[in-house]
């Protein structure tokens, strides 16, 4: 069983939602565009294309070092992964296929706890052995009362790296996706269960 | 400018009423002048105060074409409240959409600004209807929100429209987000309440409702907390405190600029 939040709530677009609803009143809307039908129906006029303009003249930017999605995924739950063959590489493999497929990622993984790569798309061996020190760094956390830490994110300075881990008898492992923003809290769950699925068969 | 707070929530049972209720009496007893009006077709504050179900109210009003109903004054010269009275279940539907064609909330704050400094709307369950419009007509809005989960996860929806109403150029915000029932010796309510402060943070008021027996008494007795015995019970002092936060939270500053400190001992 996952350990899944109370709220069932992803906590960035609570955030924004806040934002949005909790933000200093805007200016209001004249009450005579309320009135009158006919100028209410008028579309407002257009602000000079100002932005468009700058960017226009600006020289041309960096290249954008995040690989494009490769497609775009489903915003409904992804279904549960079915694990249905013994081999572990198998396994792994299946693993990696239902990530790319129902994550929004442009990259996955799976590491052992040291950080050596079992299996990887879309995100280089160096990126993935960062999941070495990072799980380490992550004991002390654990130690807190109250605090679970077996799955996080971490900023690589252009992408963002999520990670869910799940243990076995054999040690740690690792399931970790490459994106432009952090999983949802409840793409973690589904990941956090499909390794649990995989770990079982290792 | 007489502030204007609706007591919403997308799930029923969370404690609206009582919290709008018990607010209206803690601002009132600070000497704010105050107006509670009931907006729940079943006619929620009716059914809490003993001498408000008998009573007409905007219903009523709605249903004669007449202006504003008259208010139900209190012992409490600061506090009066308009009661939605008696709503035939099958004319429900028909009353929201009659006091949008009314426009009768907002009547209600604009022919306020003289009278009270504050109108409470106390609200029905759900977000459509006469919440809606309670919502349209308000500047602030608290979010009631029971510490378990089924409350926590219609949250987000009462934020959503809080954020399309305020796109589509309505005055509503979120003043922020009260626990009710709160407890700390389920773990589920233990829970839900630290997800709550660790979703919307700053938005959650300090001030916790706890779960206690003494509103169920209160209930009984047809009566605001504090004047449910000579002594009010001290679990009372939480709606001083609640009321006193939203106050902060708003900017109200009381006593103008001659207020201070006052010497206990002269």
């Amino acid at each position: 069983m996952t350990a899944r939040s109370v709220s069932w709530t992803d906590p960035a677009s609570v955030a924004q939602l806040l934002a949005r609803a909790s933000a200093p009143r805007r200016a209001a809307v004249p009450t005579f565009a309320l009135a009158n039908a006919s100028s209410a129906a008028r579309p407002m006029p257009r602000p000079a294309p100002v932005v468009a303009a700058v960017v226009a003249e600006a020289p041309a930017p960096r290249a954008i070092t995040i690989p494009p999605p490769t497609r775009i995924k489903s915003q409904f739950p992804a279904p549960k992964l079915v694990q249905t063959s013994d081999n572990p590489s198998d396994c792994l493999d299946a693993l990696l296929a239902w990530t790319l497929d129902h994550q929004r990622c442009t990259g996955a993984f799976i590491a052992d706890e040291n950080g050596l790569t079992l299996a990887a798309h879309g995100i280089s061996e160096a990126h993935v052995s960062l999941v070495g020190p990072l799980l380490s760094a992550l004991v002390s956390v654990r130690m807190i009362p109250g605090i679970d830490a077996t799955a996080g994110a971490l900023w690589l300075g252009n992408s963002m790296m999520s990670w869910v881990e799940s243990r076995n008898d054999r040690g740690g492992f690792c399931l970790g996706t490459l994106g432009s923003e952090p999983l949802s809290s409840r793409a973690f769950d589904q990941l956090k269960e499909a390794l649990e699925v995989t770990v079982r068969r290792l | 400018m007489t502030l204007s707070i609706a007591f919403t929530s997308l799930k029923g049972g969370v404690g609206k009423t009582t919290t709008a209720l018990n607010c209206a009496y803690a601002f009132a007893r600070r000497g704010t002048r105050t107006l509670l009006v009931d907006t729940d077709p079943q006619g929620a504050i009716g059914l809490s105060l003993d001498g408000v179900s008998e009573r007409a109210g905007l219903a009523a009003s709605l249903a004669q074409g007449q202006d504003l109903p008259e208010v139900v004054k209190t012992r409490l010269p600061e506090l009066q409240i308009m009661p939605m009275g008696y709503v035939d279940t099958l004319a429900i539907d028909d009353l929201s959409k009659c006091a949008r064609d009314n426009d009768i909330l907002r009547r209600i704050v604009d022919r306020s600004q003289a009278e009270y400094d504050a109108v409470l709307f106390d609200t029905p369950a759900g977000l459509g209807g006469m919440t809606r419009l309670a919502l349209e007509s308000v500047e602030s809005v608290v979010a009631v929100a029971q510490c378990e989960p089924l409350a926590l996860r219609s949250l987000p929806r009462l934020l959503d429209l809080l954020a399309q109403l305020r796109d589509a150029g309505d005055a509503c915000s979120l003043l922020g987000v009260v626990c009710n029932m709160s407890s700390f010796k389920d773990p589920v309510v233990l829970a839900s309440l630290e997800e709550l402060w660790a979703l919307y943070r700053d938005s959650v008021f300090d001030t916790a409702i706890p779960r206690d027996s003494t509103f169920l008494q209160a209930s009984r007795a047809g009566v605001p907390l504090g004047l449910l015995s000579r002594r009010a019970p001290a679990v009372a002092a939480v709606f001083d405190s609640l009321a006193a936060e939203i106050e902060q939270r708003l900017g109200v500053q009381e006593g103008g600029e001659d207020d201070g400190p006052i010497r206990l001992v002269d």
